[in-house]
This record gives structure tokens, sequence and C-alpha cells, in this order.
């Protein structure tokens, strides 16, 4: 399974913004990340990977056992803002 | 094309940048002291294109160097790639060549050259200036030599030829006394070798003394202390062969069975006179400062428990263990009238602190009451929803530690910051150890950018006395470094 930066933006706004549920979000991240850190001639074990924030910095922990990072509601990746859908416009201004 | 979308580590306040900048007249909030005139010159990483291996090390992304330059109040920033070798063979490619962090067999078939390593070094790690030249460092090649004016790249440099080694540190010392910088580079003589050879530079920048060593095994050798006697060589824990790089590894992993290991040699000594202490498990990687007293050299560092680093995961496969990977400031005494080859240790404060110690450098090598460093103060005030769930996790104060009393004063950054490693300015004009400015950028997490916080250093509870706002993220930091004007040639 496969995620883009900006996928996982949207998915953790709307999750955070709208159930407000952190620890649901934890998991989904978590398995978003699963997937997302999985590549040919990786000498980590797959699986059980998390994007984690440490010492100031987003890390993959490949333990498990690190709280996924959960980036503020609504915070947008790298795209333009020309470029987001009316919904991820709301998102970013809290409306979602 | 550069394409970071598959890059999960890349969002929200951590997703690429990728330019250079100049800022002149930045925007402060407060006053800057007009006694304050030099630049603060930090060093970090950027990737320039994705890292091919998703599990790499943050540690591998491409040498970016920037500057506050301060003069009488005002204050001027500027941003640049170090134009290393593999920095112009990946612009020249328009993608990503290189493969793990210092393993140079799995790089792409067109730079792979497992016999010059060095060439792939990204000079991302430390600043240094000595004898009126400016360096980027980084343990695994040579230093790069920078115009101050401009931070344009020169070039290599290898101390007209004097310097041997195929490394070099990314954290020499300089005797404030003689001016005099030592310096090692460990896998001297390439990867995996247990060669480390020690230099000591004089203050005009000549290479007087050489002296090779053979280490116990082969591990990361990050940092150094440096008295007005001895040199101590600290590392542990992680360990590489030829046979994991070749089998297309990362560098380094962790083996928890390994003993951790002090050298201490005297200055301008022997190498075959190393002596080696040996301690628990521990990771070792910066200090604060050491000095000698009669028989015994006292050491003050915030070395971590265990493995500090996710990705060199542990070689018995076990898991990472971030409960593990906790620095506490700690005394160590080495007493060389000893004939037993261990340590006594002190942890002098309860409390975990990040590991980048640093000091007024105007007492290197001697007696020092006072080491500063950032730690994360889970009392604090911390606002989630514009923050991220990180909460407790946040370096979010810098801290005077005072290995005398154990007082600890607290400067604290913000609901929504985070702190990069602080520098210490001294007062022009004071003499007192402490007697200056603590500066270092804070992550503003809730507006997307960049502060570098001003405060006083002898009134850390008092709150920042400046703020210099940059309407972007500033590259992340590993370690910078305060130079006076003249310092960089620039009075």
């Amino acid at each position: 399974m496969k995620i883009s930066r900006r996928q996982f933006m949207k998915n953790s706004g709307v999750l955070a913004g709208v159930a407000g549920i952190s620890s649901a979000f934890v998991g989904v991240a978590s398995a978003y990340a699963r997937g997302a850190t999985r590549s040919a001639g990786s000498s980590m074990q797959a699986g059980c990977e998390t994007v984690m924030f440490f010492d100031g910095q987003l890390w993959l922990d490949t333990s498990g056992m690190s709280v996924a990072y959960r980036a503020p509601a609504g915070m947008r990746a790298a795209e333009p803002l020309a470029c987001l859908t009316d919904e991820d416009l709301q998102c970013l201004y809290g409306r979602i | 094309m550069a394409d970071f979308s598959q890059v999960p580590t890349k969002v929200g306040y951590f997703q690429p940048e990728r330019f250079e900048a100049d800022i002149y007249d930045c925007e402060v909030q407060g006053q800057i002291p007009k006694d304050i005139n030099g630049a603060f010159i930090r060093v970090g990483g950027e990737w320039l294109y994705p890292p091919l291996f998703k599990d790499d090390a943050i540690l591998n992304s491409d040498g970016y160097v920037s500057m506050f330059r301060f003069r009488n109040g005002v204050v001027d920033y500027k941003g640049r790639w170090v134009k290393t070798h593999r920095y112009k063979a990946q612009r020249a490619a328009n993608r990503q060549l290189y493969g793990y962090y210092r393993n140079p067999w799995t790089d792409d078939p067109s730079v792979r050259d497992p016999a010059k390593p060095n060439l792939r070094t990204v000079s991302n790690t430390a600043p240094i200036i000595h004898a009126g030249k400016l360096f980027t460092l980084k343990e695994d090649g040579l230093p790069h030599r920078l115009d101050p004016r401009t931070l344009d790249t020169i070039g290599t440099h290898d101390f007209e030829g004097k310097w041997k080694s195929e490394t070099f540190t990314a954290h020499p010392k300089i005797d404030p006394v003689t001016g005099d910088m030592v310096a090692f580079g460990y896998e001297a003589t390439g990867p995996a070798t247990d060669d480390l050879f020690i230099y000591t530079i004089d203050k005009s920048g000549a290479v007087k003394h050489e002296t090779r060593v053979k280490v116990p095994y082969v591990s990361v050798i990050h940092d150094m202390a440096l008295t007005q006697k001895h040199i101590l060589i600290p590392f542990g824990g992680y360990v590489t062969s030829l046979d994991r790089l070749k089998a297309g590894k990362i560098h380094w992993g962790w083996d928890q069975t390994k003993p951790s290991y002090i050298g201490v040699l005297a200055r301008d000594g022997d190498g075959k006179d190393i002596r080696w202490f040996k301690g628990p498990e521990r990771c070792m990687m910066h200090t604060f400062n050491a000095h000698t007293v009669g028989s015994k050299v006292i050491l003050y560092a915030p070395f971590y428990e265990s493995n500090f680093f996710p990705f060199f995961p542990p070689v018995d496969g076990t898991p990472w263990n971030p409960q593990k990977a906790k620095a506490f400031v700690r005394r160590i005494t080495l007493d060389l009238k000893s004939k037993k080859d261990t340590w006594t240790e002190e942890v002098l404060f309860p409390m975990p602190v990040q590991d980048l110690g640093r000091v007024d450098t105007r007492f290197m090598t001697l007696e020092q009451r006072y080491g500063y460093t950032g730690y994360p103060d889970p009392e604090r005030p911390f606002d989630e929803a514009k923050a991220g769930n990180v909460r407790g996790r946040v370096t979010n104060c810098y801290g005077r530690f005072d290995f005398t009393t154990g007082k600890l004063n607290s400067y604290f950054a913000g609901p929504t910051h985070s702190l990069q490693e602080c520098c210490f300015v001294p007062r022009p004009g004071s003499k007192e150890e402490g007697d200056g400015y603590l500066i270092g950028v804070a992550q503003n997490y809730a507006e997307m950018r960049s502060e570098l916080v001003v405060v006083d250093a002898r009134n850390l509870e008092g709150g920042d006395i400046a703020r210099v706002i940059l309407p972007f993220r500033s590259s992340a930091q590993v370690h910078g470094m305060w130079a006076t004007d003249s310092e960089l040639g620039l009075a």
C-alpha cells in the first residue's frame, strides 16, 4: 500500500479534526507508514515501521514501539494552495 | 525530477525545502544587543533528491550551511548548499545517485567507487573556523572550505597534503590557550578499517604532529575531548564490517554486548601509548568539555544509555528501544594512577537532555562550571492542536547546567516550539565564564517558520531578548558555531 504525503496529511487532518480520536489516528497512520516505507533493497524489517517524532525530527522507527507522529489538523504538505481541492482548503482552514 | 511524495518523513513542517536564500535585515522581535557582532554559522542536512532507500539515515542528506550575520543590531541571513563532489554529481544527473549512509556498495553504478568512499561525503555535520578559514565537516570525508562572505564552496582541504587520513572528524577541538586545533580521522584508511589518525594543527593551520592508533574495535568515533594535557577518544556500541557493507546494509549496527571505551593519550604523545578505559553499554556521541587535575582526567558529557539512532538497528535483531535512547549529563572520572581499566561515572541531573552539549569555548580544555544544552520539559505548556501530538517530546527548553552546584537554569521557547542545538556567544570584553548570550534556532510548528532566539546566558528565566523571524523553515541544523568578525576575516 502506498500513500503520498498529500494523502497522509489529508487523512491525518480529517481524522484529527473531525473525529478527534488520536488513538484511532495512530493506528491509521501506522498502517499507512507501514505500507509507504517498503522498498526494494531495504535492509529494515518490513511491517512494523512507524513515522515518529524524536529529537525534533521525523524518523522511521522499525521497532513499532513509538507513537506515530500526527501533524496538526489541517496542516498541508508541499503542494501549492492552487493545487488543493475544495475539501483540502476547507480542511486547511479548519472548516472540516 | 525530484519527487518526495513517497518519503513519509517529509511531511508538514518537515517537508522538503531545497532552496538557497538571502535575507537582508531580517524581521526581529525585541532588540538585538548591539555588542553582538559576528556570525552564527549552522550546518545541517537537506535532501537534494529523495534517498534511494526510505529507511536511510537522515545523516545521509546533503550538506547545507546557513549563516546569521549580526552587525550593529541588524541580522542578515544566508543559506547555501555545500557544493560537494556528490552534490555536483547529482545535479548533473538530476537524480539521487548515492545509496545508504556510508555504504558505497549501494551506490548507482555510475558513481560507485568503494576505493574512494570519501568522495561520497555530504559535509553536513558541523562548521569550524581555524586559522582564518571556514570549513564544513563530516566524519566520512575531508573538510570543505567555504568563503565566509558568500558561503560559496571552495573545495576540500588536506592541509597542504599533510593530512593523511581519508576522513576528518566533525568535532575537532581548539585549545584557547595555544590556538592549536586537535583533530582525528577514524576508519582512516577505508571503510571498516581500525585505523585512527590523530593530528595537531597549529594556529597558522599547519600540521605539526601526527600519531596513529589501532582502535579496540571499529565503531563510530563521533566526538572527542581535549584537556591541557590529554586527548580523549570515546566510543561504543556501533559496529560495522566489510561483510556488512558488501551485503548492502547501512554502515552501522548496534551491538549491545560491546563495551564502551575512552582512550586517553598525552597531547603530542605516541599513539602506541594510548590507554583504553572500558565501560558499560553506552552510546557516546558528544562531549561538553574535559580537564586534567593531577592524575585524574574529568570528562563532562551527555552520553546516551544505549543506541540513539533508529536507523542503525541492533545486530541481534531486537527492535530499537526508544526508552534507552536517553542522554543524561554525566561526569566521568578517569584515574591514570589506577591499575583498573574502568572509570567512575556520575549522572549529575535526573532529566534526559538533548545530547548536543555546548560550553563557553573560551574555557575549552580547562575546568569549567557550566554546560548548556536543550531538554524537554513536559510540565511546560504545549499546544497540540497547533503543533502536533509531540507533547513532552519537544526540546522546548535550553538549560544552563551548573556542574559544581547541580543547579539548573532554564529558558522556555514557547508552546509550539522545538529548539535545535544552542550556541554560546561571549559578551565582548567579558572574562567571566558564562557572561554572554545563548542563541539557537527554534522550530515554530504552528507558524511553519524558524526563529533564532537570543537569550542572556546569565538570565535564562528572563526569556529571549530578541527573536529573528525567518519567513520559512530554515534547514535543520546538526551543529553550529559562533565566530567573531575578526575570526571570520570580515572585520
